[in-house]
């Protein structure tokens, strides 16, 4: 009977002292933003490239309030038990038919949290020697292990987009970049029951 | 002549002597005739169930046992949604208060479970499209104890752990300047789980 008891009681016991044992976890494999277009000055352009060709550069941010569409409560605890992680970035043409991107010599695209925290770079992208129209660019993911769970605890996340141009003699350089930009990323939620009942 | 006929009347009644000898004596009248052993009344194989728990919700199941101490059980459930759960259980003692052990399996349909996620996740409305669908199972190992008879009436109270699997389909929403879609995704999650019974057998 001692060991029916037994039985009976060890669970009771274990979930008693178990709230730190149990947890709920959700895994999101994919998550994209699509951002409305974005455009970014070219310092320079608007005018036909000089013989020897015309190279320029552009830069500019991109806010991402992920913020907004996440549950406060995911966004608390502590920093390994989120996770977020860069999947992918691509940069499309928008604009007129015809509209191309052949300009675009090299993008660097960084992320960031609150204004002073250090950047992370999350892909670079360098045009090859293709010829043609170009339509999308898509960036070589780096860092694909940086967390970056921090920058959307702290308010969200802006992705920065810098880079150069490059036109040949004689042909148009544009005074913009303007693209449609799309962002994939993973994340992942660990919580103890002890958390979700504290609700941090 | 006269030992000659002596002879013939001693052979003659020597068997019906035998036969009588060998006969029983006729039982006394005052014993009792040998009662036969009462024969055990089989166990009930047959029952019904209602059970609430988390997170079997409530269920009503119907009951097969094969022996005494293995109870079979498949049950219709709800909590969220519509549901079925299955389960399997040994009672090792035939008394009034018998210990339980139990393994559970449950399924739940889509219904309206993933509208009550998005209201206790605090998810801000505009965000509500990103979760489609949801569909959950769970296994879970309790033990308990019985209180009532194995032939009749039984109150069960058990308590365990479990493992929950939430399916989630995606969805898409717009949010300030991007528009956000996810892929289908998964929260699981490891659990204390309980559950009150009530099981009659007829």
């Amino acid at each position: 009977m001692k060991r029916h008891l037994l039985l009976a009681t060890a669970p009771l016991a274990f979930a008693l002292q178990g709230c730190g044992t149990f947890y709920a976890e959700a895994e999101q494999p994919r998550v994209c933003l699509a951002m409305l277009p974005q455009t970014f000055t070219i310092p320079g352009g608007g005018a036909v490239a000089p013989p020897g060709g015309f190279t320029g550069t552009y830069s500019g941010t991109i806010d991402v309030s992920l913020s907004d569409a996440i549950p406060d409560f995911l966004l608390t605890g502590q920093s390994k038990d989120r996770i977020l992680h860069f999947l992918s970035f691509d940069a499309s043409v928008s604009g007129p038919p015809g509209a191309n991107l052949d300009f675009v010599s090299s993008l660097e695209v960084t992320a960031e949290g609150a204004p002073g925290s250090t950047p992370v770079v999350l892909g670079r992208y360098a045009r090859g020697s293709q010829s043609g129209v170009i339509t999308s660019i898509s960036v070589q993911p780096e860092a694909q292990n940086s967390n970056l769970s921090g920058f959307v605890a702290s308010g969200g996340i802006t992705l920065g987009m810098s880079g150069g141009v490059s036109v040949a003699a004689g042909q148009p350089v544009p005074s913009t970049l303007t693209t449609a930009v799309t962002t994939c990323l993973s994340a992942k939620v660990h919580k103890t029951l002890q958390e979700i009942i504290n609700g941090t | 002549m006269r030992l000659a006929a002596l002879v013939l009347m001693v052979s003659l009644a020597a068997p019906f002597t035998a036969a009588a000898q060998a006969a029983p004596a006729p039982a006394p009248a005052s014993v009792p005739a040998p009662v036969p052993a009462p024969v055990e009344e089989p166990y009930p194989q047959f029952g019904v169930q209602l059970a609430v728990g988390a997170p079997d919700g409530a269920v009503l199941s119907f009951v097969y046992s094969p022996w005494y101490w293995l109870l079979l059980d498949a049950g219709f459930a709800y909590t969220l949604a519509p549901g079925f759960v299955l389960g399997v259980e040994f009672r090792p003692i035939d008394f009034f208060v018998s210990p339980i052990i139990r393994g559970e399996y449950g399924y739940y349909f889509t219904g309206n479970t993933a509208t009550q996620i998005k209201k206790w996740v605090g998810l801000p409305e505009a965000s509500w499209p990103l979760i489609g669908d949801a569909s959950y199972n769970w296994f879970s190992g309790l033990v308990g104890i019985a209180l009532g008879s194995r032939r009749g009436f039984t109150a069960t109270l058990e308590g365990g752990i479990g493992y929950l699997s939430l399916n989630v389909k995606g969805g898409s929403a717009t949010n300030g300047n991007a528009t956000i879609t996810t892929e289908p995704y998964k929260v699981t999650a490891f659990m204390p789980v309980a559950r009150i019974s009530f099981l009659y057998f007829f």
